[in-house]
């Protein structure tokens, strides 16, 4: 747990020592976040739209639309570049025989990029932009749950991303097969429009899949469109995924890791 | 007319590198594909569920997305690379190589950035405005074609101009190659959907500044009127007479940049 924490210190570190970048992803943030409140807010007007019999205020819609921009990275797969460019440059030979081991490497990198990304760039967007257009903030018992939500999407988000990654071990480069899965999980997760303006079937495929548990299940616990029954059926399912998804992740590892070939080695 | 063939002879050859693993390339456009097809689908979702979207509905949706993205790619296809990879090049001294070569330094650079998914690209977005517009009241026609054809084109110019303008910045900036792919790549999809949804101070930005708004929003807005008056009939025909203009001033920003360049040590 110790070496762990280090780890996390040290990406986090390396992840911050460029200021610059941070403050330019800030920049991104904040114009991406900024059109999408514009765009929706032009679409449901000052007093805001009925969903599934329920009422989504202008204010749900422009909170739904901050969070979602803040969480992007979720529907990236990040990890999927991160470890394709350490075995295009020949790191992963090395990162194997370094003591936490190649998969507690990455993860730890990948959180820490996630955390220092939500807190450098996503977070002095929500605030100026939360500021301005207004933010909906849920009670304590609301927001743990949805933060619980997010780690738990991160997760599942990782573990998809991990899968596809770490067959360039055996294929040398998978960062394509991300495009097509980062438009899938960006449409069915309620990342690009939020699930409740879905038609029925298309609707029926989102919630049948894995991604709508990224967006779609941590924001509507933020705005209060789900009942605790919902919540508590938020994260049987998030369970499930994770207990199918570890060990196709385990599995991935062991038959990419035997074709692993170390030049001069 | 060298700078030509060599460019082409490049392009040759960059295409067979890639091709090397064709199984890669497919996938990359199968990829490539899905993930613009999701987009298109939220898109249409959206139209859907809200009817029209800055006064624009489904089809002049489409026609305003697929423009933005048909220009680009075709604009992208020599010239992101350069963008993303001339500040970096500068830094690490690599681009006074680039000046002893026998072409001009941005034909080099173009022929090494070559890019072979995005001509791919261009064409499914080319196909989604074909699309767009056979759901258009205004149909397939001659002059639709034209339309088409100029807006295409001008969109083009104004996308390789302001690439190459955001990307000289490089040589007055050292380590501006985040802050260019902002402006390039973060400035360019707020016109994704019509202006229109903007403050009026957004939307001068994007007529005057940084004419993105060209590239789709008033040719679109022009097609539809286009045969009522001749101020329509002008928007129609926006792209191209604000893309001639554009070019040639991230052109004279290019060289404007390379004059002011001086090699490390010189």
């Amino acid at each position: 747990m110790r070496s762990l924490l280090a780890l996390l210190r040290i990406e986090a570190a390396a992840s911050l020592a460029d200021r610059r970048l941070a403050v330019l992803g800030a920049m991104h943030k904040l114009l991406l976040a900024g059109a999408q409140v514009l765009l929706w807010s032009s679409l449901v007007g000052p007093e805001g739209t009925t969903i599934d019999g329920g009422h989504l205020s202008h204010a749900d819609v422009v909170t739904y639309v901050l969070l979602a921009t803040a969480l992007a990275s979720l529907a990236e797969f990040p990890v999927v570049d991160t470890i394709n460019d350490r075995v295009a440059r020949g790191q992963a030979a090395v990162d194997v025989l370094r003591p936490p081991g190649f998969p507690m490497l990455v993860l730890a990198g990948e959180l820490a990029r996630f955390v220092v990304g939500l807190v450098t760039q996503a977070l002095p967007a929500l605030v100026v932009l939360g500021a301005v257009l207004g933010f909906v903030t849920p009670g304590p018992d609301r927001v743990a749950a949805a933060l619980l939500l997010v780690v738990g999407g991160w997760l599942l988000a990782t573990l998809v991303g991990w899968c596809i990654a770490i067959a360039a071990l055996r294929l040398l480069d998978t960062t394509q097969v991300k495009y097509a899965f980062q438009g899938v999980t960006a449409l069915f997760s309620g990342a690009l429009v939020p699930l409740w303006f879905f038609p029925e079937p298309l609707r029926a495929i989102a919630e049948a899949l894995p991604f709508h548990l990224l967006f779609h299940a941590p924001l509507s616990v933020w705005l209060g469109l789900a009942g605790w029954a919902e919540i508590v059926r938020f994260f049987a399912v998030l369970a499930l995924w994770l207990c199918v998804l570890v060990p196709v992740a385990v599995a991935a590892w062991h038959w990419s890791r035997a074709e692993m070939v170390v030049h001069g080695g | 007319m060298g700078g030509l063939r060599f460019l082409l002879a490049q392009t040759g050859l960059a295409l067979q590198a890639r091709m090397h693993d064709r199984f890669n390339f497919v996938i990359e456009q199968v990829s490539n594909v899905v993930f613009y097809l999701c987009a298109t689908v939220a898109l249409a979702i959206i139209v859907m569920r809200f009817g029209r979207i800055g006064g624009f509905g489904l089809a002049e949706m489409m026609l305003v997305y697929g423009l933005n993205l048909v220009s680009y790619f075709i604009a992208g296809t020599y010239l992101w690379g350069v963008a993303r990879t001339l500040e970096g090049s500068i830094r690490s001294g690599a681009f006074d190589l680039v000046l002893l070569k026998p072409v001009g330094p941005l034909v080099f650079l173009m022929a090494r950035s070559f890019e072979p998914s995005m001509p791919v690209k261009a064409a499914g977005a080319f196909a989604l405005c074909l699309y767009a517009l056979t759901l258009h009241d205004i149909g397939a026609s001659p002059a639709t074609s034209i339309w088409l054809l100029a807006t295409i084109v001008g969109g083009t110019l104004i996308q390789g101009g302001i690439m190459l303008a955001f990307s000289s910045i490089g040589f007055w900036v050292s380590g501006s190659r985040d802050l260019v792919e902002l402006l390039i790549y973060g400035v360019r999809r707020t016109v994704d959907v019509p202006i229109s949804i903007y403050p009026a101070p957004v939307q001068l930005v994007l007529t005057v500044v940084v004419p993105y708004a060209f590239v789709n929003y008033y040719p679109v807005l022009g097609l539809a009127g286009s045969t009522e008056s001749a101020g329509m009939a002008a928007l129609a025909a926006s792209a191209l007479a604000v893309g001639l203009p554009c070019a040639a001033a991230g052109s004279a920003l290019w060289r404007l940049g390379l004059r002011r360049y001086r090699a490390a040590g010189g």
